[in-house]
């Protein structure tokens, strides 16, 4: 999993939550006045995307990205962590796409 | 609605394309043979859920896109034509090329979104022919069909990928315009063809209430070289605008 605070070092991602598959918060970073409720609300997202691509035959869920008019958000999950990042502009969502995934490798 | 989602399934590597209201119930479908009408309604369902959690966060969402080890899940958010919410979704495999994918699903999405403004008569005769299509399977890697080199997408020519399609991007003056042009074309080098496209939203993002004028045009090479994922590409794209900017 992509270091917490090595993310949050990139002026793209407004806020990081590191939380437990189920849900559960455990750290976060910068701009973030409300972990636990990330935590639950990505728990909850995590949970139906994957039921979602069980059904469609798609595997293990790796990562969900969502975005709009100003701002978009990055959910990585791996083992039982579930890591979500705020990017703004959401035009940089791509290049912080491109970090995790390196920071996996 | 059926001809439109059947444009979908003629990206490679796209198994079935869904239109859900904000119920999660199955408005209209498409799919190859293994993604039947009940197979759809099982993934729509939780893709509600999926979206209900997305709402909390960020309301006013464009597009979510996730990733699975074979293969991705791509919403995209028609808002409410008719009154009503409503979400195309995309199964694609391991061989869909995803920005292709994202072109062809924003431009059915326009389409969408007019037909389904066009009131419940339009959805009485989506629903009425829920009729599942067998689709010869996608190439094996490696395989190729006859006129997969260049994809036919509506809207898009391919043989004109330079800035055809900024035309409906308004403009304050012929010489912003031509930045923009020129912006298309730089950026054209490092992403392809789908450059226009990220110019054309570039532009709303930085130019949200007016015509685009060229005072605005350092903010908008920052807003495009985000799209370029290589720092060295990046910063070579900088580089070729640097001077105008």
């Amino acid at each position: 999993m992509a270091n917490l605070r090595d993310l949050a070092e990139l002026p793209e991602v407004k806020s990081a939550v590191l939380s437990s598959e189920s849900g559960a918060f455990l750290e976060s970073v910068g701009e973030e006045p409300d972990g636990e409720n990330v935590a639950a609300q990505m728990g909850f997202l995590t949970s139906a995307m994957a039921q979602a691509g069980d059904r469609a035959g798609l595997g293990a869920l790796s990562r969900i990205a969502f975005s709009g008019q100003r701002g978009a958000c990055l959910v990585v999950a791996q083992g039982d962590a579930v890591l979500t990042a705020f990017v703004a502009p959401p035009a940089a969502l791509p290049m912080v796409e491109a970090v995790l995934g390196a920071s996996r490798r | 609605m059926q001809t439109i989602l059947r444009t979908l399934l003629d990206v490679t590597g796209v198994g079935a394309a869904i239109v859900l209201d904000g119920a999660g119930h199955l408005v209209c479908h498409r799919g190859r043979a293994d993604y039947d009408k009940r197979r759809c309604e099982q993934v729509g369902g939780n893709l509600a859920k999926a979206v209900d959690a997305v709402e909390l966060r960020q309301e006013d969402w464009e597009t979510i896109a996730a990733h699975y080890a074979n293969g991705k899940l791509l919403l995209r958010n028609l808002g409410s034509p008719g009154g009503r919410e409503h979400v195309l979704a995309v199964i694609g495999d391991r061989t869909l090329n995803f920005s292709l994918a994202t072109v062809a699903i924003r431009v059915a999405a326009v389409k969408l979104k007019k037909a389904l403004g066009t009131g419940s008569a339009g959805l009485a005769a989506a629903a009425a022919s829920q009729t599942p299509v067998t689709l010869p399977l996608p190439p094996k890697p490696g395989e190729s069909r006859v006129g997969d080199s260049k994809p036919t997408l509506p809207g898009l020519n391919w043989s004109q990928t330079s800035s055809a399609g900024l035309s409906r991007v308004p403009v304050a003056d012929p010489a912003s315009g031509a930045f923009l042009h020129r912006s298309a074309r730089e950026l054209a080098r490092h992403v392809g063809p789908i450059a226009k496209v990220y110019v054309e939203e570039s532009v709303r993002r930085v130019s949200p209430d007016g015509p685009f004028s060229l005072p605005l045009a350092k903010k908008l090479v920052e807003d495009l070289a985000f799209q370029i994922e290589d720092p060295d590409d990046r910063a070579s794209f900088r580089r070729a605008l640097a001077k105008e900017v």
